[in-house]
């Protein structure tokens, strides 16, 4: 009877515990990262008799959590994608509308910019054109400013992402080392058996952690034994923790750009390293990182070589002008030099081509006995420092010119230069009073009325302004002089000092160039009226290296005479703001292998806006596969380690049945006890 | 499979968010019109709208373009017109003026007239344009191109055309320099220098002109030749285009001799003493012509009316010629804006459908797709809220 109460108490108990247990699984149903917990029951050791082993009941032996590691693990790394996803996604959406917006985008001001120029081609000596070229030259200019301010919002955002994140990870970091000390304290004390709930806490932050940036857990062993602590590594293996010690993570100004944030890991013993950039994927930090590096930096330097290449060749083609007082153009937009990280005295940068110029930070190191050269990965120059070069030196590539004045000029982590990442905030209209505009050409040309024949010189194009202005007022003062038709040649002549080039179109870059196979028995000068009547192209160099080309047509006589000078009065004259409407659907930027160029303002932009959504399309394709992946993962790991409250009450039912079955027993065991006493009686 | 409870809540969820997201978007496709929202819509589609919305916006820019050059030429031709007109009445003048039965007076009156239709050319070819702008003074539009008188005018705009874009690769020119229209009409060479002999001459010979150089020529200038048969040379006055004569008076030798640029072959047989010969010596000039035929009206010279009225026809007609060629040119110019225009209100229309095309929304697909969404999201959470209804421990009591 004894042993029959004994085997009525286990059972109770045994009930009991699954009741708790039961209990627990359902009051933790909607707990975070609560793995639900199952008790191990066991039939308790038989007493042996010489009838054979009697049952002694049942005892609890443990209480485990439904735990899968392959699954915990496939969501983790679902779950670190989705993240990394997640914030790339949600910093590239706001520069992926931002662009293409009808309203708020670039495209607008540019049209309307180059519309400007077009009523002042048809308007020349309206003010009132003028004035609206400078007006929305300034709103070109100020929506620059307002994309890239943007950018720099964002750009600050991110930055300011990153140091949340950061600061996150070391709280994280910090928690972990904390449950790692009471998960050993709890499991020692315990003899061994799993700290259930605390585990699952640690699981839980670890999760979190995970999402923030990729993570390798380790379990921590004593002499070949899971102590229940865990080590955690980042990137190539720096660790963050170490059972309950901490590394602190940190962001610092990046040695080769210090205007952005880098991580660095101060470890326990003091010494701080930065990390490199590709070694942080995964998680918010990954996808920050990788927006920053991919999408921003590529955005507003792309925005940045649009601006740089609207000033430099609007400003090119406005100097070969002449404006109302026929004073030559002036910069029509300020000037943009390039930037130098960190400023260095002695260094100065200019912008030799634009066309050659890259969307790219450059960067000047030294390197295998060099100073080179780079745009992003791809060396443009080097030179080499044995013997000693005369300084100072100028390296020249991707269109732009670095001079260095010596090699200490250069610090260890090299000269970070960037063309085009200010750009667009700092473009600038530099002129203010329209009659500044320079829309007449500083050339003309006069045939005199007694010519006999029919000679014509027509679309004059100036290449090169040097030496029009001798006496430095701005106006162009270089001496009238006469082309003349020899018939005999028959040839164009100029007078001593000039030069005279018959051209011909390169078909292959669509310039003009000195034609080299000239018509048989010909010169660079020949002019043969019967078979060139239609027109040929001629360049023109005149002392001190102004050049122009222009089309000579018709049939002139011997002794015709064409007499050109600097234009005087001409305010009615467009054809320099001709020109300069041309370059809206001109190919100036982006030259190919052969130095062609292969876009216009416009088509680099819409490349720009076609590369922000791809990556953004791109982005949110895979942040929808990651999250699906995350569902499936989720779903796996659930269907072992969720509570289903439906089973919970089937276990509460069945547990309570044998709660009462078990006190049964035990009645039963008191009814025969009675029994046997009132035998006695 | 086992399924746990939060499984159910979150798919259930999930799904819900997941019909939201597509219904929203289907909305705002809707209430915006447009297919593509952000670029990453569709990047492709996106870049290809902004590149067809500059050429769409350049193509509106050519036709603002179109529309000036239109005025300006109009305005231009309307100026050539009137000088056409007054061209053809000088000419009728000159014509009468041939008539032998009109008296010096009848010359003195038509003189007074034609000095007149020269102040009106004058007035032509100093034309403004509704800003002030002088529309025949090339790139100087605001310097009057012709000034002086009836002594002669003289040119001070510059030989520039301004010229307006028209399409992707036609620069058209709309202004014409007023040296091209009224300076150019002739060239100075034996065929528009002629000698023209005295009706009263007993000779038959005449002086011959065998050469011109252009360049030295005095224009609009009469030079009388008198053969004095006592010293063998002919005695030289030139007029200005005035009627006053200018000096000094100078002789020419035989047989060959030049004054001015002009080479003559003088004959010193065939000519009897006192015959008289007028050189017209023409300007390029068209005005300056006018005002040369207008002082021959005045005090005509040795060869009479018939020297004058040879004269003006031929030089008339010339300057008309020139006329009626700048108009020509500026006639089809007008026609192909005309084309030009219509090309690009159809280019226009082209481009738009194809921005359409590519960035806007098909209605009847959208709304049907926005009741298939409304459909399925109702269905969700209809059977959402079935499910989750569901619980074992609604029998337990």
């Amino acid at each position: 009877m004894a042993g029959m109460l004994n085997i009525g108490v286990s059972g109770l108990n045994a009930a009991q515990a699954q009741l708790n247990t039961t209990s627990h699984n359902i009051t933790n149903a909607g707990t975070v990262g609560y793995h639900r917990q199952t008790v191990g029951q066991a039939a308790r050791p038989p007493l042996f008799t010489g009838a054979g082993f009697f049952g002694q009941g049942t005892d609890v032996t443990s209480v485990t959590r439904s735990y899968n590691q392959f699954l915990e693990n496939q969501v983790l790394q679902a779950d670190n994608r989705r993240a990394q996803y997640g914030a790339y996604s949600a910093q590239i959406g706001q520069i992926n509308n931002l662009l293409a917006d009808s309203t708020t985008g670039l495209s607008p001001a540019l049209a309307n910019f180059f519309a400007g120029v077009q009523e002042v081609a048809s308007n020349p000596t309206s003010v009132a054109a003028r004035q609206s070229l400078i007006s929305n030259g300034q709103a070109l200019a100020s929506r620059f400013q307002s994309l890239n301010t943007r950018l720099e919002e964002v750009r600050q955002g991110v930055e300011g992402g990153i140091v949340q994140t950061v600061e996150s990870i070391n709280t994280y970091a910090k928690a972990i080392a904390e449950m790692n000390q009471r998960i050993v304290v709890a499991q020692a004390g315990g003899a061994g058996t799993p700290a259930n709930d605390l585990l699952d806490q640690r699981d839980q932050l670890l999760a979190e952690l995970n999402k923030l940036v990729q993570i390798t857990v380790v379990d921590e062993t004593d002499s070949g034994k899971a102590n229940g602590a865990v080590s955690v590594f980042i990137g190539s293996g720096q660790p963050l923790v170490l059972r309950g010690t901490v590394s602190q993570f940190q962001v610092i100004p990046s040695a080769a750009d210090p205007q952005r944030g880098a991580i660095s890991l101060t470890a326990p013993g003091g010494n701080t390293i930065e990390i490199a950039e590709s070694l942080l994927s995964g998680g918010e930090l990954g996808g920050l990182l990788e927006f920053r590096r991919v999408s921003l930096d590529a955005a507003q330097n792309e925005l940045g070589l649009i601006a740089l290449g609207i000033t430099e060749t609007f400003n090119a083609q406005h100097k070969l002008g002449v404006d109302l007082e026929g004073v030559l153009g002036k910069d029509f937009f300020k000037p943009i030099t390039p930037t130098v990280v960190p400023a260095v005295a002695g260094v100065g940068t200019s912008i030799t081509d634009v066309s050659e110029v890259r969307a790219k930070d450059y960067r000047v190191l030294v390197s295998g006995g060099s100073v080179r050269l780079f745009a992003g990965d791809e060396e443009l120059a080097s030179l080499a420092l044995a013997p000693a070069p005369a300084w100072p030196v100028t390296l020249t590539g991707g269109g732009i010119a670095v001079s260095l004045p010596g090699a200490a000029s250069i610090p260890a982590d090299g000269l970070l230069i960037q063309p085009t990442r200010n750009a667009a905030r700092n473009i600038a209209v530099g002129i203010s009073d329209p009659r500044e505009i320079a829309a007449g050409g500083p050339v003309s040309v006069t045939s005199p009325l007694t010519n006999q024949g029919t000679g014509k010189v027509a679309n004059i194009d100036i290449r090169d302004i040097a030496g029009m202005d001798g006496s430095g007022d701005g106006v162009p003062d270089f001496s009238a002089f006469a082309l003349g038709f020899d018939g005999t040649g028959p040839a164009l002549t100029v007078p001593a000092g000039f030069t005279i080039e018959r051209l011909k179109m390169d078909a292959a870059t669509g310039e003009w160039v000195t034609d080299g196979s000239y018509p048989s028995g010909g010169s660079s000068t020949t002019y043969t009226p019967s078979a060139d009547s239609s027109g040929v192209q001629f360049r023109v160099t005149g002392p001190g290296g102004y050049t122009f080309d222009f089309r000579f047509s018709g049939t002139p006589e011997s002794g015709d005479a064409f007499n050109f000078g600097p234009s005087v009065a001409g305010v009615a004259d467009n054809r320099n703001a001709v020109a300069l409407g041309a370059l809206q659907t001109t190919k100036v930027l982006g030259a190919d292998a052969s130095g062609r160029p292969t876009a216009t303002f416009q088509s680099l932009y819409a490349q720009t806006v076609t590369t922000v959504g791809n990556k953004t399309r791109e982005v949110q394709v895979n942040e929808a596969a990651q999250e699906s992946l995350l569902d499936q993962a989720t779903s796996a790991r659930d269907s072992v380690s969720g509570v289903n409250l439906d089973e919970e009450a089937a276990n509460l039912v069945r547990y309570q049945l044998a709660y009462q079955a078990s006190a049964r027993v035990m009645t039963v065991a008191q009814r025969l006890f009675d029994e046997l006493i009132s035998i006695g009686r | 499979m086992r399924i746990s409870t939060s499984m159910i809540y979150d798919r259930g969820v999930g799904a819900i968010q997941n019909q939201w997201k597509n219904i929203l978007h289907t909305q705002q496709q809707v209430s915006t019109g447009r297919r593509v929202l952000t670029p990453a819509d569709d990047p492709i589609a996106s870049a290809r709208a902004l590149e067809i919305g500059q050429t769409k916006a350049v193509n509106s820019q050519f036709a603002v373009n179109i529309g000036y050059a239109d005025d300006a030429m109009k305005l231009l031709e309307s100026r050539l017109q009137s000088a056409g007109d007054v061209l053809h009445y000088v000419r009728e003048r000159a014509v009468q003026a041939g008539n032998g039965a009109m008296a010096p007076e009848d010359l003195r009156y038509m003189a007074t007239d034609m000095k007149a239709q020269f102040e009106a050319m004058l007035a032509l070819a100093n034309s403004q344009d509704g800003t002030g702008d002088y529309i025949f003074g090339g790139h100087r539009s605001q310097q009057q191109p012709y000034d002086g008188g009836l002594s002669g005018v003289s040119y001070n705009g510059d030989q520039g055309e301004r010229t307006i874009q028209v399409s992707a690769s036609r620069y058209m020119p709309v202004s014409l320099p007023g040296s091209d229209v009224f300076d150019r009409t002739l060239r100075l060479d034996t065929d528009s220098i002629k000698v023209y002999g005295a009706p009263e001459n007993s000779g038959t010979a005449a002086p011959m002109l065998t050469d011109v150089a252009p360049a030295a020529v005095s224009q609009a200038s009469r030079y009388q030749l008198r053969f004095d048969a006592g010293a063998g040379n002919y005695s030289v006055t030139r007029i200005g285009q005035d009627g006053i004569e200018v000096l000094p008076a100078t002789t020419l030798t035989p047989p060959n001799d030049a004054i001015d640029g002009l080479t003559l072959s003088l004959p010193t047989t065939g000519v009897a003493d006192g015959d008289a010969f007028e050189i017209y010596v023409p300007s390029t000039n068209l005005l300056n012509n006018m005002a040369m035929f207008a002082s021959a009206l005045e005090s005509p010279g040795v060869s009479g009316m018939a020297g004058a009225v040879a004269f003006a026809l031929e030089t008339f007609d010339a300057g008309q010629e020139n006329i009626l060629k700048t108009r020509a040119q500026i006639g089809s110019q007008l026609t192909e804006t005309e084309a030009l225009a219509s090309l690009g209100s159809d280019l226009d229309l082209q481009y738009a459908s194809t921005l359409s095309g590519l960035q806007d929304v098909d209605y009847a697909e959208a709304i049907s797709r926005l009741t298939q969404q409304q459909t399925y999201l109702q269905a969700a959470q209809q059977s959402f809220m079935r499910v989750s209804g569901l619980s074992l421990f609604n029998y337990l009591s």
